[in-house]
């Protein structure tokens, strides 16, 4: 069983390292939401973490206008991705259309040089993921 | 209609001064809303056996403790607690209370909701509540992304909304001119000047789709009403406003490809059980008070609880329905967004209002069946109530 403090840092591990993944149960093969720390059908099954495709959907976003707290500088983007493979993560959307973005459009992830996950929409992509998420 | 005993009754109701400066700790402010309360039922401190404590989740716990208790001089109690489910803790200590009272467990309690969000250096909503909301589940994920205050996890789930059903941001402006047209008629509302359609779209932007009349109005102030039980409600002096049912409803739904979170939220499933419990349906009910922090959650808490189709909220609202001489009057003290954003308080000290009949101008001219909602996370946890002030619905 994966304790749930590990959960995070497992994740934050493979971003580090250049790969988005998600978890799926071990038993049922479930993929899990970023939200779950287990599968609630066997609590006691470890979790599998796989590399996404990088492939997403624009699920929603928010433009924030003022600048409510460090490190960002408005007008930014706010979106809520859903990957390929169900989950849905909170990202920055950049790239020429990030003020104006369609729901429901193809995005792609990438790792800005800092390392941290954006993602963009698949037109305006300069840099595909690399191998390693398909692996 | 079932003909079944109410749970409880809400007796008391008392506020602490209102400001948008430094008044007092939220200690001080809670002290002054019970005092209040306590006196506005008659009375006495001594008479109170329970208190239910609730604060802003983004406040420390500390700031409130329950040695409240102490500090109002209270004798022995039965209930005591510091009643959390974020934005839904002062609906959930009100169903609380209402559990302890009607199972003989407790006579008389205090429910305070005290806050002081604006202080020097926070002068702003932006300042006072800028904390980073984990929306995702990954722990601090969302620091990286600037995600920060709720206007915008809120914003995510309007635009999510609004892109379904097709609808411009103006679709949410109808909701925040209804609320200021209730303010105008309430000397307890901060912001009561008059506001048009314009007026809203020319306002600031804070986070697309959502202007700065889209969010809660922050105030400092506390709130408290006093519950006893049903046989004793009427030797008090004011009229008992009756608890006849309360339902929680917190969606269980990590956000993943299927559901819509944003949309269909937990204020659907605490309103089949509010239905279930009372034997009545949405068409019974003759106003509602609704935890309203931003636009956007006062539309989709109508759609949740059946009071307008999915997606017509903002027509709904638009077209005047919610509005005073509306057929059905919504936050008639202009809820969060220009009344005052004291949380829960905010529409339960107006249910309580407009069940006595002391609205004044505002006054509903059908009050026997309020619905009152608390909500909180971003869309997460949801609370409501049903009161009335008939003994029997």
């Amino acid at each position: 069983m994966t304790p749930h403090s590990s959960y995070t840092p497992e994740f934050l591990r493979f971003v580090a390292a250049g790969s988005l993944c998600y978890a799926r149960c071990s038993a049922c093969g479930q993929v899990l939401s970023f939200a779950q720390r287990l599968c609630s059908q066997h609590p006691h099954a470890a979790l599998e973490w796989l590399p996404a495709s990088g492939k997403a959907r624009l699920h929603s976003f928010a433009v924030y206008r003022i600048a409510y707290g460090p490190g960002q500088t408005p007008p930014y983007t706010v979106a809520v991705v859903e990957l390929e493979e169900g989950p849905r993560l909170t990202s920055a959307l950049t790239g020429p259309d990030r003020l104006h973005p369609r729901i429901g459009s193809a995005l792609t992830a990438r790792f800005e040089p800092s390392g941290r996950l954006v993602f963009s929409a698949v037109s305006d992509a300069t840099m595909l993921n690399p191998p390693s998420h398909s692996d | 209609m079932t003909g079944r005993q109410p749970f409880s009754a809400i007796v008391g109701l008392g506020f602490s001064e209102f400001s948008r400066g430094d008044i007092g700790t939220p200690r001080d402010l809670a002290i002054d809303a019970v005092v209040s309360a306590v006196e506005d039922c008659g009375l006495g401190l001594a008479d109170l056996d329970g208190l239910l404590i609730c604060r802003s989740p983004s406040a420390p716990s500390s700031e409130l403790p329950l040695r409240l208790r102490l500090d109002l001089g209270l004798g022995d109690l039965n209930l005591l607690g510091d009643f959390q489910i974020e934005g839904a803790s002062v609906v959930g200590a009100i169903q609380q209370a209402s559990l302890y009272l009607h199972h003989g467990l407790a006579r008389t309690v205090a429910c305070v909701f005290s806050d002081v969000p604006l202080r020097p250096g926070k002068a702003s909503g932006a300042a006072s509540y800028n904390r980073v909301m984990q929306l995702s589940g990954l722990d601090d994920w969302e620091v990286q992304y600037g995600l920060f205050g709720a206007a915008g996890p809120y914003a995510l789930a309007a635009q999510r909304y609004l892109d379904r059903f097709g609808l411009q941001r103006s679709a949410l402006g109808g909701y925040a001119v209804a609320s200021r047209r209730w303010a105008s008629l309430n000397p307890r509302a901060m912001l009561r000047e008059p506001l048009d359609l314009e007026g809203y779209m020319h306002a600031r932007s804070i986070v697309d789709p959502f202007c700065m009349l889209d969010c809660a109005y922050p105030v400092n102030g506390a709130i408290a009403v006093i519950l006893t039980t049903v046989a004793r409600a009427p030797d008090l002096p004011k009229p008992p406003v009756y608890v006849h049912a309360f339902a929680q409803g917190h969606a269980g739904r990590g956000s993943f490809r299927g559901n819509e979170p944003e949309i269909e939220a937990g204020g659907a499933l605490a309103a089949a059980a509010l239905w279930r419990m009372a034997g009545v349906g949405p068409s019974d009910v003759q106003s509602a008070q609704i935890y309203d922090a931003f636009s956007y959650v006062g539309l989709q808490a109508l759609e949740d609880y059946g009071l307008c189709p999915r997606g017509q909220a903002p027509d709904f609202v638009h077209d005047g329905q919610t509005s005073p001489g509306g057929q059905l009057p919504v936050n008639t003290g202009g809820g969060h967004l220009s009344g005052f954003y004291l949380q829960g308080m905010t529409p339960v000290s107006e249910a309580v209002i407009q069940a006595r009949g002391e609205g004044g101008a505002r006054q509903v001219p059908r009050n026997e069946l309020i619905l009152v909602t608390g909500s909180g996370g971003r869309l997460d946890y949801h609370a409501a109530l049903l009161v009335s002030p008939r003994a029997t619905l």
